[in-house]
């Protein structure tokens, strides 16, 4: 129960600075499920330290080219609620252990945040505590530590990360629920096991994609002047993970495509200023980074990349035929500009998702062979690919 | 069911904390054993969606696709929500044991192995960092639900893999 209040304490104070730095009403922000991503995106900052300073100074220039214009807060109908309530089922329908290989790593790094605010941080930048996998980026760990108001009980960590889990979930359904037809947007998402799988698990794979489709849908929705979210989102998944910034740069990328603002880049430059921040950190302290270094393109592996892809695409127990029928529908004239964007986006997902595999260290292309990496990674492309079935089809439903 | 679909199933509580999220089966660490089948599968879905252009018929498509994998995900595998119970239980009583024997941070551990095995990410939550200490540590290999023994000041886990 302590993971609720936590929760509850973080959106609150979310919903007060949002408040504050969007000028929208009460109500708005604290009937908006993704209000708790302001305390979190501050509270990330603030967890690096005076290297943090330089992530807030960046987050008060977004502020003032985001000032004039409120996030927008569509309200959410009864048929919404009841989506909220059918996804906190999902999410939550599931033990209070670990079940899984990296659950169990990601829940030992939340462990820190029971020692005090910021010590995974420390304990990330620290090499002598031999903290695994070294160099990735702490948020993740870190916020469940945070929902988990440093109560260090397993039960406690486990349902802090699994309402963290429908925190992303529900911020993406926030930002789509407007849209119609509701029905085919359930049969697209209900379609595809694996994310049976992942709701109830506490990777960030899965988040990650979610929380990338959001800051695309922010940013196309007010493509002027992007929302203050957006970049905090892009915050956020930067420091989740270092494919959580491939995820901004192919939604900027996308949304860049068919709205030339240059605002648009807002969102992008935060994740890269946090990316750069974290990798400095990494760096100046000495901690290696065996996974996610970027080498010489081992162009070579093309053939066999693309023959794994194929592989784990049609695998029929974990995507049912989803990846087909996104193939077919990327083959179908795209009849819109959020329809062009979101294919944009998964191709540009694609390509990033490739370019990480041939430029990684060698580790990387074991996984992808012996199983354990590419169902994975495409998960992160899982949310975009559903977009841009649920888009092709609506329209051909009329 | 077919004997194929028996063996790729992920029934013990050992493959799901390996590769649970790996997959829906065990298909990818067997390297698709179907893969032929599937293929074709999924290129006859993409030619009829792409020629039929009703989305009824895609989603029929999905629906009927995602079948045999929702059977696993509900009722065959170790985690599905009639058979978890053992998965939580033996998950229970190995990391509670190690919990208790080398409690963190007070407890000063030197891991002196670990083996890349079912009990690894156990002894990742368990001592998420590691200082050293007088107190030694044996990570062996599995399995799930059994506890540890300690001989003088090394506590082991597991056995050999």
């Amino acid at each position: 129960m302590i993971a609720f209040l936590g929760l509850a304490i973080l959106h609150f104070v979310g919903s007060s600075i949002r408040m504050a730095l969007t000028r929208c009403g009460w109500r708005a922000a604290i009937t908006s499920p993704s209000s708790a991503w302001f305390a979190i995106a501050i509270g990330y900052a603030c967890s690096l330290g005076v290297a943090g300073i330089g992530i807030l100074i960046g987050l008060a220039f977004v502020v003032s080219q985001s000032a004039p214009h409120p996030d927008p807060l569509p309200p959410v109908g009864g048929r919404g609620r009841l989506s909220f309530f059918v996804l906190i089922a999902l999410v939550l329908a599931r033990p209070l252990v670990p079940t899984q290989w990296d659950e169990f790593v990601w829940l030992g790094k939340a462990r820190f945040e029971s020692l005090g605010f910021g010590a995974g941080v420390i304990a990330a930048l620290d090499p002598a505590q031999h903290v695994i996998p070294a160099g990735y980026p702490p948020l993740w760990p870190a916020a469940v530590g945070w929902i988990s108001l440093g109560h260090d009980a397993l039960s406690t960590h486990v349902l802090a990360a699994s309402l963290l889990v429908l925190l992303c979930a529900a911020t993406a359904l926030e930002i789509f629920a407007p849209e119609k037809p509701r029905l085919l947007a359930l049969a697209v998402l209900a379609s595809t096991p694996l994310v049976w799988v992942h709701l109830r698990s506490t990777y960030v794979d899965l988040p990650v994609g979610l929380l990338g489709l959001a800051v695309l849908g922010l940013l196309m929705r007010s493509p002027e002047r992007p929302p203050l979210l957006a970049s905090l989102l892009a915050l956020v998944l930067a420091g989740f993970k270092d494919e959580g910034l491939a995820q901004v740069l192919a939604a900027t990328g996308a949304a860049l495509l068919v709205h030339r603002h240059w605002r648009l880049a807002l969102p992008a430059l935060v994740a890269l200023a946090a990316a750069a921040t974290w990798r400095g950190l990494i760096a100046s302290h000495g901690v290696p980074l065996f996974d996610h270094a970027l080498g010489v393109p081992q162009w070579g592996w093309v053939p066999r990349f693309l023959q794994l892809f194929a592989l784990h695409a049609t695998d029929l127990f974990s995507w049912g035929v989803f990846w087909a029928v996104v193939l077919a529908v990327l083959l179908m004239p795209a009849r819109d500009s959020a329809a062009r964007a979101s294919r944009a986006m998964l191709l540009l997902l694609f390509v990033f998702t490739a370019a990480a595999l041939l430029s990684g260290p060698e580790r990387v292309r074991v996984f992808a062979e012996n199983g354990t990496l590419l169902n994975r990674l495409l998960l992160q492309l899982w949310p975009c690919a559903a977009l841009v079935v649920w888009r092709t089809l609506s329209v051909r439903t009329g | 069911m077919a004997d194929s679909e028996a063996t790729s199933a992920l029934a013990t509580s050992e493959s799901i904390l390996i590769d649970g999220a790996n997959g829906v089966t065990s298909a990818p660490r067997a390297h698709f054993p179907q893969a032929g089948a599937w293929l074709a599968a999924a290129i006859i879905v993409a030619v009829v969606v792409r020629l039929v252009k009703r989305p009824v018929v895609a989603v029929a498509l999905l629906a009927i696709g995602s079948l045999p994998g929702l059977v696993h995900v509900l009722a065959l595998r170790a985690d599905s929500p009639i058979r978890r119970g053992a998965l939580t239980d033996s998950i229970r009583v190995t990391l509670g044991d190690l919990q208790r024997r080398v409690p963190w941070p007070q407890s000063q551990v030197t891991v002196v192995r670990e083996e890349d095995d079912v009990l690894f990410p156990l002894g990742r939550y368990a001592l998420p960092s590691r200082t050293g200490g007088p107190l030694e540590l044996v990570i062996g290999a599995g399995p799930l639900g059994q506890v540890c023994r300690q001989e003088s000041q090394r506590v082991i886990c597991g056995g050999t893999p």
